[in-house]
C-alpha cells in the first residue's frame, strides 16, 4: 500500500484542479502548498531536531519582503528574489541560532518567540524599505522567462509542486544518517556528542533549514497576493503553524500534511463562525492533546493498532 | 590507543569530585576503574571524553592533550563510550540506533545523501554492513527493526555498546555495562569485551560488578573519594590492604 | 537629565515593572507546581483589564465590586483550566501542556475578540484628579495605585508562603514535589491553587494598569513575553526574583524611551531577554531552578 502513496499523490496533484475549477478553491490549495512547506520545515526542526520555534512567521515575513522589494524596487526577476528570499532568512537563522539555541522548551519558545516580534517591528518601523504599515505593493507574479503564473491555476501546479518536492526531500532526509542525528539529538545530545555529532552546528544547520523553506514560502506568498504588510507577519501567525502542526502529528510528517490542510481549510469550512473559528482550533488543539500527544496522526497510529491488537487476539492457538 | 590521566582534579563548588588522579592505559589492554558509590568513576569517564573539562590537570590520547576539548571532538580523536543511564533514541529502530554510531563515517553530508553523492551511497552500505555485525557481536540480530523504546535495560546496554562500536573507537569507555544483565548475558558481554583488543580496541570498564572486572582487566585503578587508592594487577588489588578496608571490606560486609 | 526626568522615568519605569513583576509572579507559581510555563498567563491580564472594563462601563457596576469580581472571576478560569485540561493529560510530556496552554490562549482571545469587539477598552483611574508634582515631574494617581496595591498583593504573597501553613505546603511542593506527596501533601491540590492564585494576580495586574494603558483582546502575548522576561532577568522560579526582576525591566523600557522610537518599546524587553539567557541563563539573580526550567523538554 505504501507503494502507491506516491503515485496517488501525483495524480491527486494533476486532477484536482481539473475537479476544483473555481479560482477561490485553487487559491486555497496555493495556500495549502505554502502552508505545507511552512509545516514541513517546523516539523523537521521541532518534530524530528526537538528545537521549538514560535518564530517561523518572521521567517516567512522576511522571505516575503526580501522577494517582494528585489522586484518592485530593484527590478530583480522574481524567481532570482525568491532565491535570495530562501537565502537571507537561513543566513540569518543560522547566526542567531548558534547563540540561541543552546536554550531549550520554554526558554527557546519565548526567545524565538520574541525574534519574531522583533522582526514584526522592523517591518513597521524600517518604513523607508518596508512600507511601513501600508506595507509593500503591486507585487509582480512568479513569470519563468516570459511565462507568468498570473492564474490560478499555474501558481496551484507551481506552489503544490515545490510543497510535494519539499515534502519527498524531507521524508528522505529523515531517514538519512543526518535525519538520525537528527533524532538523536532531539532525544538525547549527549547521545549524539558521544558519538561525534556536533550538535550544536547540527541544530543551527536544521533552524536555518526551516528558516529556508519558511522564506522561500513567504517568497511564493508575496508573489501570490500581489501585496504584503505587517499584518501577516504576526506571532499569531507562528502560534497558529506551530499549534496546527501538534495537532496533524508531531512525530510524522504526515502530521505537516494534515496540520496545514487543517490550517488552511478549517477556516473555509468553519466560515460560518468567522472570527470564533479560533474558538473551535483553540478547543481542537486542548481536546486532542489532552487524549493524545501525538495529535491526529498517533491518534490514527494507535486505532490502526487497536484494530490490529483486536483482530490478532481471535487465533490465541496459532502462536 | 594509549591514555594518560595526569593528576587530573574536578571541583563542584568546594568539593573534589575527583582529586590528584593519574594513572595510565596501556594501548590493546582491558583496564578498569573501580571504587564505592560516589567515588567519583563516572566523573572521571566525563573528563576522558569530553563531557566536563577538569578543573586541574589533562588528558592525553597517544602523548596529545585532549582535555579541554568538547565531547563531539573528542569522540572524533576515536574515544567511544556508553552511559551509566543509557541513552538511546527511542524513536529509532535498533539498527538505525547502532548506525547513528556511525555517523563521522557516513560520507556526503546531508546534500550527498540527499542526492547519493560524495560517497554517501558506498559509505551508507559500509556503514550498514559493519551495523549488522555489531548487532551478530552483541547478540541484538534478531531484534534489528524492533524499534528500541521496547528493549529492556540489558538489551539497551547491549545496543549502546554497538552503537559506541560503531563509531570504530580505538578506546572505548564502558560504564557500568554488565549491571542490569543477566549472568548469561554477563558472560557474553565478557567475551565480548575480551576479543576487542583483538580488533584494535583499548577498554576502559567502569564497574561494581568486582567479579566481572577481576576476570577482564590486566590493570584495575581503585577510587575512593575521589581519590586514586592503588592501581595494580588485579592480584594486586585483592590483596592491598587499603582497598580491602575502603572498598572491597566494605561492600561485603 | 535632570532630577525631574529622572523621578519622571523612575515612576514610570515601577509602574509597568510592577504588572511585569505581577505577571513573573504569575509564572513562577505555575511553573514551581508544575514545571510548565503557562502561555496563557498574558491572557489573565488582558482578561483582567477587559473584564474591569465591562464590569464597570456596560454594567455600571462600582470600581471595588468590579475589581474583586474580575479577580474572583479569572482565579476561577485558571482553576478551570487545570480542572479541564492540565490535570487531564495523560501520557503526555511537559511541551504537550505547554501547547495546551497556547490552545487555552488563542480560545481565550478569540473569544473576547468576539464578545468585545477589537478596539481597546478603557476606564477611569481609580481616583479622579490632577496628577501630583513630585520634583518638577507629573506623576498619574494611578501610577500611585498600580506600585501601591502591586506592592500590597506581593507583600501579601510572601506573608502567605512563609506563614499560613497552605502557603507552606506550596513551597515545599516546589522543592520537591515527591517528597511533598510523601509527607502527605496532596500536591493536585497545590497545583489547582497554584493556577487560580496565578489567575488572580494576573487580573489584578490587568485591573490596575487599564486605566493607563487600555485593554484589547490581543495584548496578552506581549504581556506574558515581558513577564517572562521579567522572571528571566531575576532567575526562575524564586517570587523575589520576580519581583525584581519585574522592576529592573521597567526601569529599562523606561530609560530605553529616552533613546529609541516609541514603536522599538516592546523590542526592548525581549533583546534584554535574549541577552540576559545568552550571558547567563539562570538570571542575573541566580535562581535555583535554572537546571530544571532549562532542560525541561
Amino acid at each position: 500500500m505504501r507503494r502507491l502513496i506516491i503515485p496517488f499523490v501525483l495524480l491527486a496533484w494533476l486532477v484536482l484542479p481539473l475537479v476544483f475549477t473555481t479560482d477561490s478553491t485553487l487559491g486555497l490549495m496555493v495556500f495549502a502548498a505554502i502552508n505545507l512547506i511552512q509545516a514541513i520545515g517546523l516539523s523537521l526542526l521541532f518534530g524530528f531536531a526537538g528545537q521549538i520555534s514560535l518564530g517561523q512567521a518572521g521567517f516567512f515575513g522576511i522571505g516575503a519582503y526580501v522577494s517582494a522589494i528585489a522586484a518592485t524596487r530593484l527590478g530583480v526577476p522574481p524567481l532570482l528574489g525568491m532565491v535570495a528570499a530562501t537565502i537571507v532568512p537561513a543566513i540569518l537563522a543560522y547566526l542567531v541560532g548558534r547563540p540561541i539555541l543552546r536554550l531549550k522548551g520554554y526558554y527557546l519558545a519565548m526567545v524565538t518567540a520574541g525574534l519574531g516580534l522583533i522582526v514584526h517591528t522592523v517591518f513597521v518601523e524600517w518604513e523607508s524599505m518596508t512600507g511601513g504599515y501600508s506595507g509593500v505593493a503591486n507585487i509582480p507574479p512568479l513569470s519563468i522567462g516570459s511565462f507568468a503564473f498570473d492564474t490560478p491555476r499555474a501558481i496551484y501546479y507551481f506552489a503544490s509542486g515545490c510543497a510535494i518536492l519539499v515534502f519527498v526531500l524531507a521524508y528522505r532526509m529523515i531517514a538519512t544518517s543526518y535525519g538520525r542525528a537528527m533524532r538523536t539529538t532531539r532525544e538525547s545530545e549527549t547521545a549524539a556528542r558521544s558519538v561525534g555529532i556536533d550538535v550544536s552546528r547540527l541544530k543551527a544547520e536544521v533552524f536555518a533549514l526551516s528558516a529556508a523553506l519558511s522564506g522561500f514560502s513567504g517568497a511564493l506568498y508575496a508573489h501570490y497576493v500581489g501585496y504584503i504588510s505587517p499584518d501577516t507577519f504576526t506571532i499569531d501567525a507562528s502560534i497558529n503553524l506551530l499549534l496546527a502542526l501538534v495537532v496533524g502529528g508531531i512525530n510524522s510528517l504526515w502530521g505537516a500534511a494534515v496540520g496545514a490542510i487543517l490550517l488552511t481549510f478549517l477556516p473555509e469550512w468553519l466560515h460560518q463562525l468567522q472570527n470564533a473559528y479560533g474558538i473551535v482550533f483553540g478547543a481542537i488543539v486542548i481536546v486532542l492533546l489532552t487524549i493524545e500527544p501525538g495529535g491526529l496522526i498517533g491518534l490514527a497510529q494507535r486505532l490502526i493498532e487497536g484494530v490490529r491488537a483486536r483482530r490478532a487476539r481471535p487465533q490465541p492457538g496459532a502462536a | 590507543m594509549k591514555l594518560s590521566v595526569d593528576k587530573v582534579g574536578v571541583r563542584f563548588g568546594g568539593l573534589w569530585a575527583n582529586r590528584d588522579v593519574t594513572f595510565g592505559v596501556r594501548e590493546g589492554s582491558i583496564s578498569a576503574v573501580i571504587g564505592p558509590n560516589g567515588a567519583g568513576k563516572t566523573t572521571l569517564f566525563n573528563v576522558i571524553s569530553g563531557f566536563r573539562a577538569p578543573s586541574q590537570g589533562e588528558v592525553r590520547l597517544d602523548g596529545e592533550k585532549v582535555s579541554g576539548l568538547p565531547a563531539e571532538r573528542i569522540a572524533r580523536r576515536g574515544i567511544g563510550r556508553t552511559f551509566q543511564i543509557p541513552e538511546i533514541c527511542h524513536d529509532l529502530s535498533v539498527i538505525e540506533n547502532v548506525l547513528v554510531g556511525a555517523y563521522q563515517h557516513i560520507k556526503g553530508g546531508l546534500l550527498g545523501q540527499l542526492t547519493g553523492l560524495g560517497g554517501a551511497i558506498a559509505s551508507e552500505r559500509e556503514a550498514r554492513r559493519r551495523a549488522e555485525e555489531e548487532l551478530e557481536r552483541t547478540g541484538l540480530a534478531d531484534l534489528r527493526d524492533q524499534s528500541a523504546k521496547v528493549l529492556p535495560l540489558g538489551k539497551v546496554r547491549l545496543l549502546e555498546i554497538a552503537r559506541a562500536l560503531a563509531s570504530r573507537p580505538s578506546l572505548l569507555l564502558l560504564d557500568e555495562a554488565a549491571s542490569g544483565l543477566n549472568a548469561r548475558e554477563v558472560g557474553n558481554l565478557a567475551e565480548l569485551v575480551r576479543q576487542l583488543p583483538g580488533r584494535g580496541v583499548t577498554v576502559l570498564l567502569i564497574e561494581h560488578n568486582v567479579r566481572f572486572v577481576m576476570q577482564l582487566a590486566e590493570t584495575i585503578a581503585v577510587l575512593d573519594h575521589g581519590q586514586l587508592l592503588s592501581v595494580g594487577t588485579p592480584e594486586a588489588i585483592r590483596n592491598d590492604e587499603r582497598v580491602i578496608t575502603a572498598y572491597l571490606g566494605r561492600r561485603q560486609g | 537629565m535632570d532630577s525631574a526626568q529622572l523621578v519622571q522615568f523612575a515612576i514610570s519605569g515601577l509602574t509597568v515593572g510592577a504588572i511585569y513583576a505581577l505577571v513573573g509572579l504569575g509564572f513562577n507559581l505555575i511553573f514551581n507546581a508544575t514545571d510548565v510555563i503557562n502561555f496563557a498567563q498574558g491572557e489573565f491580564v488582558m482578561l483582567g483589564g477587559v473584564l474591569a472594563c465591562i464590569a464597570i462601563g456596560e454594567w455600571h457596576w462600582p470600581l471595588w465590586l468590579a475589581i474583586i469580581a474580575t479577580v474572583a472571576a479569572v482565579g476561577a478560569l485558571g482553576a478551570l483550566i487545570d480542572f479541564g485540561a492540565v490535570s487531564r493529560v495523560r501520557n503526555g510530556s511537559v511541551m504537550t501542556i505547554v501547547m495546551i496552554t497556547l490552545g487555552v490562549s488563542v480560545v481565550l482571545k478569540t473569544a473576547t475578540l468576539l464578545w468585545v469587539g477589537p478596539n481597546p477598552l478603557y476606564f477611569d483611574p481609580f481616583t479622579a484628579g490632577p496628577p501630583l508634582r513630585v520634583f518638577g515631574a507629573v506623576v498619574q494617581l494611578q501610577a500611585l495605585w498600580v506600585i501601591g496595591i502591586g506592592g500590597l498583593a506581593m507583600a501579601g504573597l510572601g506573608i502567605f508562603f512563609s506563614r499560613s501553613a497552605l502557603g507552606r505546603e506550596m513551597l515545599a511542593c516546589a522543592i520537591d514535589r515527591e517528597a511533598a506527596s510523601l509527607m502527605g501533601i496532596d500536591v493536585r491540590k497545590m497545583v489547582r491553587i497554584s493556577f487560580i492564585l496565578s489567575g488572580a494576580l494576573g487580573a489584578l495586574a490587568g485591573v490596575l494598569i487599564t486605566p493607563l494603558t487600555n485593554a484589547t483582546y490581543d495584548q496578552g502575548f506581549t504581556l506574558a513575553l515581558k513577564g517572562f522576561a521579567a522572571s528571566a532577568l531575576g532567575g526562575f522560579g524564586r517570587s523575589s526574583s520576580a519581583i525584581v526582576g519585574g522592576l529592573a525591566l521597567g526601569l529599562i523600557e523606561a530609560a530605553s524611551v529616552a533613546v529609541l522610537p516609541s514603536g522599538w518599546k516592546d523590542s526592548v524587553a525581549l533583546i534584554v531577554l535574549i541577552l540576559v539567557l545568552m550571558i547567563k541563563p539562570s538570571g542575573l539573580l541566580g535562581g535555583r531552578a535554572e537546571r530544571r526550567h532549562t532542560q525541561a523538554m
